[in-house]
């Protein structure tokens, strides 16, 4: 049997996530509200200011309720994942499972990534559902959508795309005539994992320098490559994967060829668990 | 006749190969381990026997990474408490010295071993995932010292006192290493454990909660066998998360514990760890006219089957047999 842990990315956010968790890991939630600037129970529990689906904050809180998850799994169950993955944001939370990062290296990181990626604001994302990823590229090449980006290859049927507002709006119709079954917008107002984040993946690669890696205790799969990380290029590829699609799809695949493999989803919501349905449907 | 007084020691007495003979000749001893590792492998995806007693180049490297040591040590000693027992050995006390007392548990019949060997497991991963590394210094000096050094123990906590010239601190990796250097110029001995934590320290602090989330998950029986406690240095009244807990986390003090076992009689104190680290301390301990005995079952040089063959021989003298 191959355990394997799946971390989610930002959209599985939701107001009431980590309930019952911040009461149980007391001392983490307090370590994460001090490097934060403000309280995570409150933030994901009643989101009184409306904060909770800003990149800035949903970035940290996501990790922190992903890792709180984490360590509730082991606390109830013990079993140590054979390898581990995560979707976008979600890989700094297969990073701590692997002892890649602490908890606090995490928090910090990660609040460093969402703030210089929220940065690179104008820019939309949508996922185009009922297409393969090739035929979305052919779309948009024959009707000269030459901003547009592929930003994540979550499923053979369900691709994101990233690009400006005005191209994102304009490609509704042309991949909707080309068989798209769902055309919806993502609530996010940055193009992430496409060329406009150039300038947060330099600034993010300066700033993981000064950020010491442990050897990974159990593979983790990068999004970048979609096999697991190696440890000389892990700085890099992790800048990269900001401006670079997320392989999901074929790390799912990489990962189905394990014996027996048995996935958990650690976090709030189940997105990652339809995916994976889809994948190994072909969907 | 000697009440005997069964000895479980913590972190830092396990090491590569530790009963080998044991688990080479004693049927008993073997199965014990094998059916730990059956129950421990779907956790830790890993077996404890492969890394224990795989061959390596070099058999004393230290055996340090605690998702491996806390199980595998607490195994051994459970292993060890078997095979006595099946010889017809009973201990009239267990003495429990930091994770021993978990072993204490299991040996009294206070809680189930799987249940136990589970439950330090979840503890293991949850210190490599909430405590920072750090480290602990065995120090042969009086605890004293700690006083007129002040300055250069600052970052240290005394996580206990095993016999009058010789104390055990924690710290951070840096820290320890700054006090180790000092106290070479200051011609102290000094002797680094195998382990990566400051375990007895305020750094575990923030692995309370998480462990009492995993102790509460044990239901605990009353002992069958007094269990003496070198954190509560005494009997304890009863085993609870409260009492696991403090076995971890306080300063420990064998010192103070064997001096009022003295007290109160004569003991063959029985060390059925792999290194023989308790009794080691007590042979320190013992008055030159304490009437007591210590007995070492296990260490790097082997003979355990020897050992534990003329420890039955003696115990049968002592009833007759």
């Amino acid at each position: 049997m191959t355990r394997i842990y799946l971390f989610p990315g930002q959209g599985s956010q939701k107001v009431g996530m980590g309930e019952g968790l911040f009461l149980r890991f007391p001392a983490q939630v307090a370590e994460a509200d001090a490097i934060l600037g403000y309280s995570i129970a409150e933030l994901c529990l009643s989101d009184p200011s409306k904060q909770l689906n800003l990149t800035t904050f949903t970035q940290p809180t996501l990790f922190v309720v992903n890792a709180l998850s984490f360590l509730d799994r082991l606390v109830l169950t013990g079993e140590l994942p054979d390898f581990v993955a995560g979707h976008s944001l979600g890989e700094y939370n297969a990073l701590f499972a692997a002892g890649v990062i602490d908890f606090s290296t995490g928090v910090r990181v990660v609040r460093e990534r969402a703030r210089l990626m929220a940065r690179e604001s104008g820019g939309a994302m949508a996922a185009v559902i009922g297409l393969t990823a090739d035929r979305i590229r052919d779309v948009l090449k024959n009707a000269n959508f030459s901003g547009i980006d592929i930003a994540n290859l979550n499923s053979p049927g369900q691709t994101v795309i990233s690009g400006p507002e005005n191209e994102i709006v304009a490609a509704q119709s042309w991949l909707e005539k080309a068989g798209a079954q769902l055309y919806r917008r993502l609530p996010v107002s940055s193009a992430f994992h496409s060329r406009y984040m150039v300038r947060a993946e330099q600034d993010f690669g300066k700033f993981l320098q000064s950020i010491t890696f442990a050897e990974p205790r159990i593979p983790v799969l990068s999004n970048v490559s979609a096999r697991p990380h190696l440890s000389a290029d892990l700085v890099a590829n992790l800048a990269a994967q900001i401006t670079h699609p997320v392989r999901w799809t074929e790390s799912i695949e990489w990962l189905l060829q394990k014996p027996d493999p048995h996935f958990v989803e650690i976090g709030p919501g189940n997105v990652l668990s339809g995916l994976l349905k889809r994948i190994r449907m072909g969907a | 006749m000697k009440k005997s007084v069964w000895m479980f020691p913590g972190q830092g007495a396990q090491y590569y190969q530790m009963g080998r003979d044991l688990f080479t000749h004693e049927p008993v001893f073997r199965q014990f381990i094998e059916r730990a590792d059956d129950l421990a492998k779907p956790l830790i995806n890993q077996s404890l026997i492969d890394v224990v007693y795989q061959e390596r180049s070099n058999r004393f490297d230290p055996f340090h990474r605690l998702l491996y040591t806390h199980p595998a040590l607490f195994v051994f000693e459970c292993a060890m408490a078997e095979l006595l027992e099946q010889r017809g050995l009973r201990p009239d006390y267990l003495l429990g010295y930091s994770l021993g007392e978990y072993t204490c548990l299991v040996v009294s019949g206070a809680a189930p071993f799987a249940d136990v060997l589970t439950a330090i497991i979840k503890e293991a991963e949850l210190i490599e995932y909430c405590s920072p590394t750090g480290g602990m210094l065995a120090i042969l000096d009086s605890v004293e010292i700690v006083e007129r050094y002040k300055n250069e123990f600052r970052d240290c906590t005394i996580a206990g006192r095993n016999f009058e010239r010789s104390f055990i601190v924690s710290a951070s990796r840096s820290a320890l290493a700054r006090l180790q250097a000092f106290l070479k110029s200051a011609g102290v001995s000094t002797a680094e454990l195998p382990v990566d934590y400051a375990f007895h320290s305020p750094d575990m602090d923030r692995l309370q909660n998480p462990r009492h989330l995993v102790l509460e998950q044990l239901s605990f029986g009353v002992p069958s066998i007094p269990i003496i406690s070198t954190a509560h240095r005494g009997f304890l009244k009863g085993v609870s998360v409260q009492s696991l807990q403090r076995a971890t986390r306080s300063a420990l003090d064998l010192m103070e514990t064997v001096r009022w076992l003295e007290s109160t009689g004569e003991y063959l104190y029985v060390d059925l760890g792999p290194s023989g680290s308790i009794a080691t301390a007590i042979k320190y301990i013992l008055p030159k006219t304490s009437g007591s005995e210590f007995v070492i079952l296990s260490s790097p040089f082997g003979h355990e089957s020897e050992n534990v063959r003329a420890l039955t021989q003696k115990c049968n003298k002592y009833f007759g047999r």
